[in-house]
């Protein structure tokens, strides 16, 4: 009985000393659930959720200083280098050519950064009804609409430093919805369109774009974003780079390894070291709910922008547009195109919106990285 | 005159850096979505001029070749 009561008591002690610990299992556990049960942007979710679990098993000092997580953090993420290199690799992976071949798909990636600024409001909203954000914090915080992992960290990482409780949270955040966009977006897009228009029929042209123009294509971009948002150059540049290396023609072997060994090498211990801001005592906290809920209203709202958008070109146009491709305009690649292709297809199987929706997918790439620029430029002349 | 414009452009466009309220974030809104529209509408531009440089260039090498294809048939 004595020894019963023992293991009782210890067991009723380790809960009570390890409870918070506990909760991040269990997100982690979710997250690994989800990245593998579900495919949901596996690469990422996985070695995030097992970090969570790493960082807060009892007496872990994995994320410690000098320990090998806290290593990898310190070299990849607090200083912007994984998330910079990973996107030399997304560039290398995207083929501008749908946005080459109709430009005016580029709109909706320009409409579909709503949810951003929206987010913003709602943070600023939140903080003149007495929930205290700072400024810099409602930036990043809305900074999640841009259904953008790296444009998120590095973001957030200029205005708030990488030591701030809410980096963590907005990160995650970040990639978990994300992953998430099939289950976010159909509701949304379903409740804010008629059948009729979900019905629409939108023709493809299939067209060759030239070489020149594929190479000037992202040089062009970086320049322009540079003008406008000079801020943002690290995040276009890199995206832009990796895809001259693509386009060129001369460095097909770069091209190769950029799409497949150093975008899964970064992804792999961009993942864990995330795992590093996932410490319960600094992840667990009302704030994080907040985040986590701005973040869906963000995706939510960038949404609801790039359908809305499409509904109003198309009280001007003969040829109507799908609504529907507005809401491919965030920036999660290639999910929402494959989302929107889906429902598309459910409403009428002869109803081929692929090509139309990976364009305004594709063009939300860029815009979300314009939008990233344009929030460092105006909030890195806030008061810190 | 121009202090005036300046006064009143800060006015709409300038958020409050010290004291930042929903009306500042609105700003924002309107400034940066007019940004990014404006951006995507230059490069929507740029595309177009580019995709009809090379097209007429390849139309001109096209009819240069087939000249040249009906000149040494004769």
């Amino acid at each position: 009985m004595d020894f019963f009561t023992t293991i009782k008591d210890a067991a009723w002690t380790f809960i009570q000393g390890n409870w918070m610990n506990a909760i991040m299992w269990v997100i982690g556990g979710v997250l690994i659930y989800l990245a593998i049960k579900k495919e949901m942007e596996p690469t990422l979710l996985l070695p995030i959720g097992f970090g969570a679990i790493l960082v807060n098993l009892p007496g872990s000092t994995i994320a410690n200083e000098g320990q090998i997580i806290k290593l990898l953090y310190d070299i990849g993420i607090a200083n912007e280098f994984f998330p910079l290199v990973l996107f030399i690799g997304i560039g290398a992976m995207i083929d501008f050519g749908p946005v080459l071949t109709n430009p005016k798909l580029m709109l909706f990636g320009a409409a579909a950064q709503f949810g951003i600024f929206f987010t913003l409001s709602m943070a600023t909203l939140l903080n003149d009804i007495g929930i205290e954000f700072s400024a810099l914090e409602a930036a990043s915080i809305s900074i999640i609409g841009a259904a953008d992992g790296p444009t998120s960290i590095v973001v957030a990482r200029e205005l708030l430093g990488s030591d701030s409780r809410l980096f963590g949270p907005i990160v995650v955040a970040a990639y978990s919805y994300m992953a998430l966009v099939p289950i976010i977006q159909r509701p949304v897009v379903k409740l804010i369109t008629t059948k009729k228009e979900r019905l629409i029929r939108m023709e493809y042209k299939q067209r060759d774009v030239s070489k020149t123009t594929r190479i000037l294509f992202p040089i062009i971009i970086t320049a322009v974003v540079g003008f406008v948002a000079p801020d943002g150059l690290p995040l276009i540049g890199c995206l832009m780079f990796g895809n001259l290396i693509r386009e060129c023609g001369v460095l097909n072997s770069l091209s190769e390894t950029a799409q497949k060994v150093l975008a899964n090498l970064i992804t792999i211990f961009l993942g864990i070291s995330i795992a590093a801001t996932m410490k319960a005592e600094a992840f667990l906290h009302p704030n994080t709910l907040i985040v986590l809920g701005l973040g869906l209203v963000a995706f939510i709202f960038d949404t609801v922008g790039g359908v809305f958008f499409a509904k109003f070109i198309n009280l001007f146009t003969k040829k109507k547009i799908n609504p529907m491709i507005g809401a491919c305009g965030i920036s999660a690649f290639p999910m929402s195109a494959r989302v929107i292709h889906k429902m598309g297809q459910e409403e009428d199987n002869q109803n081929f919106l692929l090509m139309h929706a990976i364009g305004a997918n594709v063009s939300g790439q860029i815009a979300s990285v314009v939008a990233g620029g344009l929030i460092l430029s105006i909030f890195m002349q806030f008061p810190r | 005159m121009f202090e005036l414009r300046n006064v009143i452009q800060s006015s709409i466009w300038e958020p409050n850096k010290e004291d930042f309220h929903l009306i500042d974030s609105l700003k924002i809104m309107l400034r940066g979505m007019l940004t990014i529209f404006l951006v995507t509408a230059i490069l929507i531009v740029l595309v177009v001029i580019l995709n009809n440089y090379t097209k007429k260039k390849k139309e001109k090498e096209e009819k240069a070749k087939e000249t040249e294809i009906e000149n040494e048939s004769y």
